[in-house]
């Protein structure tokens, strides 16, 4: 069914916008026949750092539509900059700035992400990474795309952009794969501050689950035979902080202070990897039954059971994984015994 | 009224996995509405959806469509949603008997970020640049005072009448917007209105109020920092939505209720830190889908 009786044509009714690229020529004419010289002076006096006779100032409106321009989210480091630029171009001597996000978050824990734990990662989580990036700015190029004058409001609300951007953090990770990863790459993507929340559910469970249990299962020797030297330490450092990661994601369901009895009972199992494989596990077994009636009661009976039950799963997948890889470490080692003659 | 304690929360769905939520809109026993899109990243490849859940959390599909559907709004049986397509260009849609949606016919606007239902004839909608208005088939560009910002401003019915609340005041409509009565609210930002009581914030601090004849009345402090996203009430007892100012920090949406001592309780829920994931209605109906797309629903108890 079609609209009928438009008293206005789309072209009255659609707001007046700069093109995506703004023209700087004619700028102060164009500002001087909307508010008139008096208005130009009095809001340029009240911008800082407008000085009166920068050509700049003249043609800035602050309150004005000027429609971004795309920037190809192809996960380089640089989309996060150009952004910034793109922002800072058109509002040029307007006293504005660009949303904190681009710079404080995007070009930050990508960066550092890229720099520091790629590193670490194995093929498959680096190539996690590489479609996270991806995914990360293609939500803020569709975001752009769909209402590019909404996004140009949105870009000067700086509480506003952070929110939005944050809200595509789950499904930008999620969907590149992160449920596929393996212990160690969840270890390490896993722990940083803006994953770890999202993990809290089974991944970062999974750490902790699996942390303790190959303690237990391998001892320090098993694991740094398997991984490498050094690598007890600094799993007991996962398993720890894996612990305190859970117990902050389960407070909010759990209720205040799960977290807290989580880390202490942790840490009163001392800094022996033994004791942490020996009772850890217990701890946040107990923590967790306890914390069972308080979870149901926000989310629904049964669902604090199949999330446990999910976690342990998983945890048993896990640890299944790391098992076969030391036992594919173990018959290497044997076959090199085997090649020497006593 | 009970306390937030006693809020039932239940589990519903499934939801397809790949739906992304845009708008949610609640009804007081958990049911209600989902406006989203399903498919692919590329927009031409969106397909929108408009979901409906029922109170036992059964979820049909109830219009679907090229593009996303940006934004709706339900008045009883009445209700408009915002299709958008690449462009972006936008189309209007009207609830049906029965729980249909139809083509109502292209919205002239070259940003449209909200929709208001006032009843099955007439529904008004506001973008990065203005204002219209729909009544019985025709759209009409509206004036009100000030800059439009579609990121600071949001429309609201307080009995019949349409009101604009920005960051300096609430603007009343008057003859379809011909004229606005204004109201200074004492440099409080409202963000969300169910009236009479409005949730604004006020030098930093969400604040609950009443808005009364020739004043407001202001009932208390929330606590949590935060951009109050949605209110409803029913007879004594209210909740509100927040969204956190410092999402890292507080990662998911905040719920508040009100409790029946006094002051206000609240749960952090796992959700994206913005509006488009949570309803409310009533003292205790909400639905809420989380990142993992698990559906949340509460009611009574």
């Amino acid at each position: 069914m079609g609209a009928q009786g438009f008293s206005q044509s789309s072209s009255n009714v659609t707001p007046a916008v700069a093109p995506p690229t703004p023209s700087r020529q004619g700028g102060q004419s164009q500002r001087q026949n909307q508010i008139g010289n008096a208005g130009v002076q009095e809001q340029n006096q009240s911008v800082p750092g407008s000085p009166l006779n920068s050509p700049d100032t003249s043609v800035c409106d602050p309150a004005a539509v000027h429609l971004p321009s795309p920037v190809a989210p192809e996960g380089n480091l640089g989309y996060y900059a150009q952004r910034h630029g793109d922002f800072a171009t058109r509002y040029q001597g307007c006293g504005l700035a660009p949303p904190t996000y681009y710079i404080a978050y995007g070009q930050k824990y990508v960066g550092r992400f890229t720099n520091e734990t790629s590193s670490r990662l194995t093929p498959e989580g680096q190539a996690w990474l590489g479609r996270a990036r991806v995914n990360l700015q293609v939500a803020i190029e569709n975001r752009r795309a769909i209402d590019p004058a909404d996004f140009d409001r949105l870009e000067k609300n700086d509480a506003g952009f952070t929110s939005f951007a944050y809200g595509t953090h789950a499904d930008a990770y999620w969907n590149a794969g992160l449920g596929e990863l393996n212990l160690f790459d969840l270890s390490n993507i896993g722990l940083t501050p803006d994953v770890r929340d999202l993990m809290a559910k089974d991944g970062l469970i999974q750490v902790a689950d699996i942390g303790t249990r190959l303690l237990g299962v391998w001892g320090t020797d098993g694991i740094d035979y398997l991984a490498g030297e050094g690598t007890t330490a600094e799993l007991v450092d996962a398993a720890y902080e894996g612990y305190a990661v859970v117990g902050e994601g389960i407070d909010e369901v759990f209720g205040v202070g799960t977290s807290q009895r989580l880390v202490e009972g942790a840490e009163d199992l001392g800094v022996e990897a033994g004791h942490l494989a020996s009772g850890a596990y217990d701890v946040a077994a107990d923590v967790v039954s306890s914390g069972v009636g308080e979870i149901d009661s926000v989310m629904g009976s049964g669902w604090t059971e199949s999330t446990v039950d999910a976690g342990r799963e998983a945890a048993s997948d896990g640890a299944d994984y790391v098992e076969e890889q030391y036992n594919d470490a173990r018959d290497w080692a044997e076959e090199v015994w085997d090649g020497f003659s006593f | 009224m009970g306390s937030p304690s006693e809020r039932a929360w239940r589990v519903g769905g499934p939801v397809p996995p790949d739906f992304v939520p845009m708008q949610v809109v609640a009804a007081p026993d958990g049911s209600g509405w989902l406006f989203g899109w399903r498919g692919g990243e590329p927009l031409s490849e969106r397909q929108g959806s408009i979901l409906a859940v029922s109170a036992e959390g059964a979820v049909s599909v109830a219009w679907s469509g090229p593009g996303w559907v940006r934004c709706a709004s339900m008045r009883g049986s009445a209700g408009f949603a915002v299709q958008g397509r690449p462009g972006p260009v936008f189309t209007l849609l009207a609830a049906s008997e029965g729980g249909r949606w139809r083509d109502v016919g292209p919205i002239p606007a070259g940003s449209v970020t909200s929709v208001l239902a006032v009843d099955a004839e007439e529904a008004w909608l506001s973008g990065a640049g203005g204002l219209l208005r729909y009544f019985r088939g025709a759209f009409t560009q509206v004036s009100a005072p000030g800059d439009r910002d579609s990121t600071r401003e949001r429309l609201f019915l307080a009995g019949e009448q349409v009101v604009l609340a920005t960051p300096a005041g609430l603007h009343l409509a008057r003859e379809g917007g011909a004229r606005w009565g204004h109201r200074d609210m004492e440099g409080a930002h409202v963000r969300a209105l169910a009236f009479p009581y409005i949730a604004a914030v006020r030098e930093g601090r969400v604040e609950i109020g009443r808005l009364e004849p020739a004043f407001v009345s202001w009932l208390g402090v929330v606590g949590g920092e935060g951009d109050p996203a949605a209110l409803a009430w029913a007879g004594k007892a209210m909740q509100l939505a927040l969204v956190p100012a410092n999402p890292r920090a507080n990662p998911g949406m905040i719920l508040v209720a009100s409790n029946p001592a006094g002051g206000f309780s609240t749960t952090l829920l796992k959700l994206p830190p913005t509006e488009g994931w949570i309803g409310l209605s009533g003292a205790k109906g909400a639905l809420a889908l989380a990142a993992s797309r698990e559906l949340l629903q509460s009611g009574p108890s």
